[in-house]
């Protein structure tokens, strides 16, 4: 069942053929995307890749040239951030420092166009919120009197508050430590639960983009690459860019040719592409993919490919080994290798790949993998 | 994912943005509206005024007529004109190096000290506080030849009174010297502010590579704290060519002339000679000078950077 | 005890130190000894300031040229005068100052540039220049020699407006975006989130405009006639005779004159040095 049958046609928020050039620079090209009720999508790509651009458009601080924004069926482009009943969260937290943490929390409440509600509404308002996001204690604080994590949370909190039809995420992780930022990224995965309201959460790190996200856009120079589930777009990149993004180490890509049905390196190495798997003229130049944590160490079996080569490098990671393989020539691919397996370097590799978890992309980067049905 | 075709027209958009851009507009406008009221005003207007009343003759006690080039033609025949303008150059080309040098000197020494800053920072900002006609009134008596405190000293030493003002070659360099005495303090600061925010590091990585203090000073400080002296330039040229209030009240413009600066020619001619259209010309010469001067300034120290 | 390390001497040693020490006591010495030199001098009667050699210490000590401050001359109006004007224009230019440097600093619209420009360009006209129209646009506006005409033209000035516009840039964008996304105004968000975060450039402002007001001279001295409505500074100038000079009197003049800046300062200062020195300075 995809995505988009699990939400139904509730969408949240549109977008339909945004530009936005800064200048001379154009950083977003007719971008579209949807995004349903309760959904959360994360917004993947590289610094510049133009998704915060996107995130500042919907909220509304910033402009674009040309497109549509509706969020819940209403045209946004020229209301006010406010109006538009969303809420961001930013990656420095911008909290008020000179207010404390309720002052900070109930902001939104009072300002003028907040609503404009009573006192005992609005202390049960943040109360709620606090709760939500385990900070009742903190609240006579400061934000100086606060660590990272917790100011995080703050934010948080005052976006809760306002009950916005969605949450706007710029990199909130990304100014906290690895250990933190993991008990955050859980504790905003529960929150989502819980709250239950469209996130679009824009990130450069693509383990917290797999791990949170129901869908994840990933984007490249002001244009989307693919849209997909994790898994979706993990097993099935549309193209070089997005194999290329996801999964930590990076793909392996060896560029050449397709010849009698194989695959052939620039340097000569054969390897066999599954029949029917991937539709590639005969002599067209392409890429093939590989991942490291695809390769396994022994001989060849039934519907493997075989790669041979020499251990050039050797990283040890704890529970993992990575091997640089040497293959002929220039020809290289690293591998992902269990720690049980000494390994050193210079020597003879026999390494095994199922013909399934290869990939093939075309000399403009797109996919070349025939789509199975589900 | 196919596109849905938008909910608005081309034209609705066009409106739209129109009148969101006005709105955004108006509301900064509306903060700007109160400076914006007294600066046209009370700035721009009198700027224009000026080029249209260089072109008249009296107006104060007698109706205004028109004079043509007049006023232009004296503007530049006036031999005081151009003395005034000399005058002004020279005190510049004193007081500005003299008060940059013993500033930075004062500025080195207090961010040397720790204990007891605070106090001698604010005895050190005493004298830029006050009203510059109120220290040069102070400094009139204490260079006074009779009973001035500097004189009793010299009289001391060498048994001869000097009358500072009262010579034409020491004029204005005494006043100088008085407005250096008046914005030590001043400069003192805005330069120590200057060296607090260089950083530290790169003294250690100099002190690691071999240099002494002398040669961080002049290969580390003084480069770093270009910026600060650029705006430094600009801001004392600027000021300092308006000079009026000490010798007004000094020297009138004497001992003959040597301190007729421009700002004081500009008063006179309006109070004293009753002569509106030439001092109009003259102030738009001033404008032209000081505007140029700082023009200038900006350019060749941009060039430079 | 270790020095601070300077950017002068890394570590710097007693002798750098002491010289350092020295110079700053040098001058302060020279900074406050006129003063010093003048509060005796106004304690003595002015025909005894001719006897050689002088003395530091007035004997007897004479309390004449004060009370005829008071007594021949309108001084206490006049100072009465100056610290109206001045704090009336300090008030005011908070206001005008505050919110045209809000608009430059965090607000976009059309015409921008010409703005800055058109106000950065002003910094550099000096008043002396403009005095002449100025003086006959307050006449024909019917108030000339009124206080009036003391205190709207300086706020015209557009200095105070970079100033307090350089401090407010220092509040991060993000903080006023999302001000704005919890709905507040714009004068909302200066009102509630600006101002209280830049409170010691604030105080910097107050004190430069204040100060500035309570020492000008120039356009008093053109703009007001009547005694009883004139400033400190020109009443003090006109206590110069033709011929003789009260030194006596004006030294008393000038001293009661410093007070209430001196005061302001005083109370200042802290806040003053710690803006102006960018919170490097921690002792």
């Amino acid at each position: 069942m995809s995505t988009a049958d699990r939400f139904a046609d509730a969408v949240c928020i549109e977008i339909v053929n945004i530009s936005k050039s800064f200048g001379a620079t154009e950083v977003l090209k007719s971008l579209s995307l949807t995004a349903f009720r309760g959904e959360f999508v994360a917004l993947l790509g590289p610094s510049g890749c133009g998704k915060s651009t996107i995130l500042r458009i919907i909220a509304g601080i910033e402009t674009c040239d040309e497109g549509e924004i509706v969020i819940e069926g209403q045209v946004a482009n020229y209301l006010r951030p406010s109006a538009r009943n969303v809420a961001m969260v930013f990656q420095s937290y911008a909290l008020y420092p000179h207010l404390t943490v309720r002052e900070n929390i109930a902001f939104p409440l009072t300002t003028r166009q907040g609503r404009g509600l009573d006192r005992a509404t609005i202390s049960v308002r943040v109360s709620q919120a606090a709760e939500l996001v385990d900070l009742s204690d903190k609240l006579e604080h400061l934000p100086s009197q606060l660590s990272g994590g917790q100011r995080q949370r703050v934010a948080l909190a005052r976006s809760i508050v306002r009950h916005p039809v969605a949450f706007l995420m710029d990199e909130p992780l990304s100014n906290l430590d690895a250990l933190l930022r993991h008990e955050m990224r859980r504790s905003l995965i529960d929150l989502h639960r819980r709250v239950g309201r469209t996130t679009l959460y824009v990130t450069h790190d693509q383990f917290e983009a797999m791990t949170m996200a129901d869908r994840i856009v990933v984007m490249d120079h002001g244009r989307i690459q693919q849209v997909g589930s994790p898994h979706e777009v993990f097993e099935q990149p549309a193209n070089r860019f997005v194999a290329g993004f996801i999964g930590l180490p990076s793909m392996n890509m060896l560029e050449g040719r397709i010849e009698s049905g194989r695959f052939v390196s620039r340097q000569g190495l054969r390897i066999p592409l599954a029949a029917g798997a991937f539709s590639a003229d005969e002599g067209e130049p392409v890429a093939l993919g590989l991942r490291p944590t695809d390769l396994s160490i022994g001989p060849v079996r039934e519907g493997e490919a075989a790669i041979v080569g020499q251990a050039s490098r050797i990283e040890y990671g704890g529970t993992d080994i990575f091997v640089d393989l040497t293959l002929s020539g220039s020809d290289g691919v690293r591998m992902r290798v269990a720690t049980e397996n000494a390994i050193r370097t210079g020597e003879k590799i026999e390494a095994r790949i199922r013909l399934r978890a290869l990939h093939l992309f075309a000399a403009d980067g797109r996919s070349l993998r025939v789509p199975t049905g589900g | 994912m196919a596109a849905t075709p938008s909910q608005f027209s081309a034209i609705e958009h066009q409106t739209r943005r129109a009148s969101a851009a006005l709105r955004r507009d108006l509301t900064a406008y509306a903060f700007l509206a109160p400076i914006l009221l007294f600066f046209i005003v009370f700035m721009a207007l009198p700027v224009v005024w000026l080029f249209y009343l260089s072109f008249q003759n009296d107006g104060i006690l007698a109706p205004a007529r028109f004079a043509g080039l007049d006023n232009w033609r004296r503007t530049f025949a006036d031999r005081l004109v151009l003395k005034c303008i000399g005058n002004t150059l020279y005190y510049c080309l004193i007081a500005i190096p003299t008060v940059f040098v013993l500033g930075m000197i004062v500025a080195l020494s207090l961010e040397t000290i720790r204990r007891g800053a605070a106090i001698l920072r604010v005895i050190i900002y005493f004298p830029t506080l006050q009203a510059s006609l109120i220290v040069a009134l102070i400094w009139t008596f204490m260079i006074h030849p009779d009973f001035g405190l500097l004189n009793i000293v010299i009289r001391a030493a060498t048994g001869v009174k000097m009358n500072f003002l009262g010579n034409p070659a020491s004029a204005m360099p005494t006043i100088a010297m008085i407005e250096v005495w008046k914005g030590l303090g001043f400069w003192a600061i805005l330069f120590l502010s200057g060296l607090l925010a260089l950083p530290l590091d790169l003294y250690h990585a100099a002190e690691l590579d071999g240099a002494g203090p002398v040669r961080r000073f002049f290969s580390l400080t003084l480069p770093l704290m270009k910026p600060t002296f650029y705006f430094a330039v600009i801001f004392a040229t600027i000021v300092n060519l308006q000079l009026f209030d000490s010798v007004f009240v000094l020297t009138d413009g004497g001992p003959v002339n040597s301190t007729a600066t421009i700002a004081w020619y500009i008063y006179r001619s309006l109070f004293t000679f009753s002569d509106p259209g030439f001092g109009a010309t003259l102030s738009f010469v001033l404008v032209i000078v000081v505007v140029s001067l700082t023009a200038l300034q900006s350019w060749l120290m941009r060039a430079r950077v | 005890m270790p020095g601070r390390p300077s950017r002068l001497a890394l570590e710097p040693s007693a002798a750098a130190r002491w010289l350092a020490a020295l110079v700053l006591i040098v001058t302060a010495i020279i900074s406050l000894a006129p003063f010093f030199y003048v509060v005796s001098t106004s304690f003595k009667e002015t025909r005894s300031l001719f006897t050689y050699p002088p003395h530091w210490f007035p004997d007897p000590i004479y309390f004449g040229n004060y009370l005829a401050l008071f007594e021949k001359h309108p001084f206490g109006w006049w100072l009465a005068n100056t610290l109206l004007v001045s704090s009336v224009v300090t008030v005011l230019k908070f206001f005008i100052d505050g919110m045209a440097a809000y608009a430059l600093a965090k607000l976009d619209f059309r015409g921008k540039r010409l703005v800055v420009t058109a106000l950065l360009v002003s910094v550099a006209i000096p008043l002396a220049a403009l005095l002449i129209p100025l003086f006959l646009i307050v006449r024909s506006l019917g108030i000339i020699d009124t206080r009036i005409a003391l205190i709207l033209p300086p706020l015209a000035n557009p200095l105070g407006v970079f100033m307090i516009r350089a401090f407010i840039a220092g509040v991060p964008d993000e903080l006023i975006q999302s001000a704005r996304m919890d709905g507040a105004g714009e004068f909302e968000i200066l009102r509630r989130v600006v101002v209280p975060l830049i409170r010691p450039g604030l105080v910097v402002h107050a004190t430069f405009i204040f100060s500035n007001q309570y020492t000008s001279f120039l356009w008093p001295l053109v703009a007001v006639r009547d005694t009883q409505k004139q400033v400190i500074t020109v009443g003090i100038s006109s206590l110069r005779a033709i011929f003789t000079v009260d030194w006596g009197l004006i030294s008393a003049a000038s001293l009661i004159a410093a007070i209430p800046l001196t005061v302001i300062f005083i109370l200042f200062q802290r806040a003053f040095f710690q803006q102006s020195l960018a919170g490097a300075l921690k002792e």
